[in-house]
């Protein structure tokens, strides 16, 4: 697909020339890694088979995609003010084809952001995944970019405009990171919190990505606590929702025109 | 072409209209040579790699239009296509719309709020709320209305209440 192909394309050439954005992505995860690394890593130590950095090191990927992919897909409201998405939405391709062009955009952006990070944070951690953690780890990126970016797209087609983001940063962002596993084990927590747990999509790509690189760590607890099967039919149901979802919203976009134009009369 | 300008302003004159040509799935083989030319057309060519942000609206206008023509249609829309533009930059778009129609037979429909920019069009529909007031060519209407220009033509259909209109 011609029409998809050109989404992508454009979706990695506004990233690239946003150069703020570039190290901001690249960047993050070493901040955590110093400043919530540093703190978590005096709490654990002595008591751990694990250094803290290294357990970490899954989630902060985690994290990586979610931001990524959630951004990316969030463009789409920027889209819609440039009227960029108008243009994309009256070419002769199906609305789902735009949804799907921005979630595979969104998808692969954060999958070249993880792939990139994971580069220069695993020596760092002293990780050395084998050949096939390292391809799980790679199905784990994909499948929680893909997540992250419907889920991007659901919220940039209900919400209007960019001064929402703080709302979205706080209310959905924040809230995922901590459930997921990230930055301590989830399966101690409260049955309330597990529930909410269960419910998001980051915490399946982060236990995918400890089946990945902490498996040698498994028998201490630490590795991934679901089976790989279950993380990965999940994080593809929450994508499948979040396309489906979506794509009648951005859809609306026509209607929105068509309104515009009644009101001007 | 809409009202506003389509274009991502932080992708290039080129970038957007290969973006437009891949929307529209016309092959790179096609595509390029078409750009090549359409650039060279609209006086883009030393602006080609800029970002489209840092272009003038006349530009913009220029690079939007290219874009809406880049697939070849049959049928070009154009909402209001000189609004906010300078008495400079609109006679030049004028200049490319006229150029387009002698060179391809392009259908051009039009709608503007600056019913002088009507007089070169074959047929002029006059929107009153919506409602159609009055349809000809230029000189049938100025002739039924006994007026001397398209302003008075679209004044005297709907000069009624002072509203805003569509006029075409």
């Amino acid at each position: 697909m011609r029409a998809v192909y050109g989404i992508v394309a454009r979706e990695f050439v506004r990233f690239l020339r946003q150069r703020g954005r570039v190290l901001a992505s690249i960047g993050r995860p070493f901040v955590w890694l110093v400043f919530a690394g540093a703190g978590f890593a005096t709490v654990f130590a002595g008591r751990s088979e694990i250094d803290y950095r290294a357990y970490m090191a899954p989630g902060l990927l985690g994290m990586v995609v979610m931001f990524g992919s959630l951004l990316a897909a969030l463009s789409t409201v920027t889209d819609r003010e440039a009227g960029v998405l108008r243009m994309m939405l009256v070419a002769p391709i199906r609305r789902s084809t735009v949804a799907f062009g921005k979630a595979l955009g969104a998808t692969l952006l954060g999958t070249a952001q993880a792939v990139v990070v994971a580069g220069l944070l695993l020596p760092l951690v002293h990780l050395r995944p084998t050949l096939g953690g390292a391809l799980l780890g790679l199905v784990a990126v994909v499948f929680a970019g893909l997540a992250m970016g419907t889920l991007g797209l659901v919220l940039a087609a209900s919400i209007r405009s960019i001064e929402n983001f703080a709302g979205v940063m706080n209310f959905v962002v924040f809230p995922m990171l901590f459930l997921s596993g990230a930055l301590y084990p989830v399966r101690h927590l409260g049955p309330v919190l597990r529930a909410a747990v269960y419910a998001n999509p980051l915490a399946y790509g982060v236990d995918l990505l400890k089946h990945a690189l902490l498996d040698a760590w498994a028998g201490a607890g630490y590795g991934g606590e679901l089976p790989v099967s279950l993380d990965c039919a999940a994080l593809a149901l929450f994508a499948g929702i979040g396309l489906a979802v979506a794509a009648p919203l951005l859809g609306r976009e026509g209607g929105v025109t068509r309104t515009a134009f009644r009101e001007r009369r | 072409m809409f009202q506003e300008t389509t274009l991502d302003r932080d992708l290039t004159v080129a970038e957007n209209l290969r973006f437009a040509a891949r929307l529209w799935s016309l092959p790179d083989g096609v595509a390029r040579p078409r750009i090549d030319a359409l650039v060279r057309q609209f006086e883009l060519l030393d602006r080609r790699d800029d970002p489209v942000r840092t272009l003038s609206g006349g530009m913009r206008r220029a690079a939007d239009i290219a874009r809406g023509i880049l697939h070849e249609p049959r049928i070009l829309f154009l909402d209001e296509p000189t609004a906010g533009l300078d008495p400079r930059a609109r006679r030049s778009l004028w200049e490319r719309i006229r150029g387009l129609r002698a060179a391809s037979g392009l259908t051009v429909l039009l709608t503007t709020h600056y019913v002088e920019e009507a007089e070169p069009c074959d047929r002029v529909a006059v929107l009153d709320h919506g409602r159609l007031a009055a349809l000809g060519t230029p000189a049938e209407l100025k002739r039924a209305a006994g007026v001397g220009s398209l302003e008075e033509v679209y004044l005297a259909h709907t000069g009624r209440r002072l509203a805003e209109t569509d006029g075409a």
